[in-house]
């Protein structure tokens, strides 16, 4: 976040208000550029975590994603940059978890599938034996 | 944030200083989900999986915890402090999920390992047995070769058998022969003739010692036969003293035996007198036939085909 409000006390009186004025102006108005790179970086990461199969693995997530992301789009457009730039980090954070779950929850799986296959194996090999 | 217009500078001034200290000065007020994401971002980084294969995501939660920190303590607007304490729950979430897939894979590796093993093991096991079934086939093999040897030597024996029955059964019809027995249906019998005798006596004559030595190497090649000599006569003469030569010359075809080294407990005699013509006694040549002494001979086990009493 790069918006960053900081009170100088060692200031004389007008100037603390005007500087007061300035300040917040500057963090509460839209002087924030509307977050075209964090948009395109949030984006990219929702369609890795589809490739990576969080449309099964991990549906709430992307899911959360994925609203993060039109709220994003949506407070772009009406210029409220500030919060299109949280709602996209957001969504960011959100599409990477969701891949992140996607992978742990089929590399778990494919560790069961693996057990299966050996308990599988020894019994096969114990009715050989005998 | 509206900044409403008022006329007069002050006013201007006072408001724009109470809006700056609203959005930016307030005294920091508790922000629960900050708390929680504290709680969170503890356990992630508590957790040794994650300290070993997801630093990078544990580095940027943590970023984002001091950002949120930072914000809190600065009193910032909540809503950023709560922007960075869910950005710090979801990147601890994160490098939660990569050490849980960072654990998974470790396990992989160690259930192929297994896998491997006992596919090792399975495969010597199999070549084992193989093995020994091999060994099992060959033993049956020889076991069976041996068996067939057997029977090939038992069915040689069987032949070499038979052909020295065959031989001693040729042997004996040539001994047989040599001593003029005949097959009755009393088994064979050999008949001495009057003439083997003095008149009227039970003693042989010399010409009688040829058919006796015959007899005698007869029954010593034969072991197992015995015989019984009965002693005949003609009607001349009293019964009585008939009786008694028949009985004398069968016991004198004995002795001429067992003097020539036959035991005398293979050899039974009897003393048949005039009862057993086998010719008329109205003339010559017919008594003469009716003066004789029979040898019977029992088979090779001592077995008379009629016992000895059975006239």
């Amino acid at each position: 976040m790069t918006s960053k409000s900081r009170l100088r006390t060692t200031m004389t009186a007008p100037y603390v208000v005007l500087t007061s004025l300035a300040l917040g102006l500057g963090a509460c108005a839209s002087k924030v550029p509307a977050p075209v790179e964090q948009m395109a970086t949030s984006r990219a990461a929702m369609a890795q975590a589809e490739r990576a199969g969080a449309g099964e693995f991990a549906a709430v997530e992307l899911l959360a994603a994925r609203e993060k992301l039109n709220k994003a789009e949506l407070a772009m457009r009406e210029g409220r940059n500030a919060e299109a730039l949280r709602f996209a980090e957001q969504a960011e954070a959100d599409a990477v978890l969701a891949e992140a779950k996607a992978r742990s929850s089929q590399s778990t799986k494919a560790v069961e599938d693996m057990r299966q296959a050996i308990e599988t194996l020894r019994e096969e090999i114990q009715r050989k034996s005998r | 944030m509206i900044i409403k217009h008022t006329s007069g500078r002050n006013s201007l001034l006072a408001v724009a200083m109470a809006v700056s200290l609203a959005s930016c000065a307030s005294a920091p007020k508790p922000n629960p989900q900050l708390d929680e994401a504290r709680t969170i971002y503890r356990s992630a980084a508590s957790d040794s999986q994650a300290a070993k294969s997801a630093l990078v995501e544990l580095r940027s939660a943590e970023e984002a915890l001091q950002q949120a920190e930072k914000l809190q303590a600065g009193g910032a607007d909540p809503v950023e402090v709560s922007h960075y304490a869910y950005l710090t729950k979801q990147r601890s979430r994160i490098a939660m999920e990569v050490a849980r897939q960072a654990a998974a894979r470790q396990k992989m590796e160690d259930a192929k390992l297994q896998r491997d093993r006992i596919l090792i093991e399975s495969r010597t096991q199999e070549a084992e047995r193989a093995m020994a079934s091999a060994e099992e086939r060959r033993m049956e093999a020889e076991r069976a070769r041996q068996l067939a040897e057997q029977r090939l030597g038992e069915a040689e024996r069987a032949r070499a058998e038979a052909v020295a029955a065959q031989q001693r059964a040729t042997a004996l019809a040539a001994q047989i022969e040599d001593l003029q027995a005949k097959q009755t249906e009393r088994g064979m019998v050999l008949t001495l003739g009057d003439v083997l005798f003095d008149t009227g006596k039970a003693s042989l004559k010399a010409g009688a010692m040829r058919t006796i030595d015959k007899l005698a190497s007869f029954l010593k090649e034969n072991p197992g036969r015995r015989i019984l000599i009965e002693g005949h006569t003609d009607s001349v003469g009293s019964e009585a003293f008939n009786q008694t030569l028949s009985e004398h010359r069968a016991e004198s075809v004995r002795d001429a035996v067992v003097e020539r080294g036959v035991a005398a407990e293979r050899i039974a005699i009897e003393g048949l007198g005039e009862a057993y013509p086998v010719a008329s006694n109205d003339n010559a040549p017919g008594r003469q036939q009716n003066r004789r002494v029979e040898v019977v001979f029992s088979d090779d086990e001592g077995q008379f085909k009629q016992g000895p009493d059975a006239r």
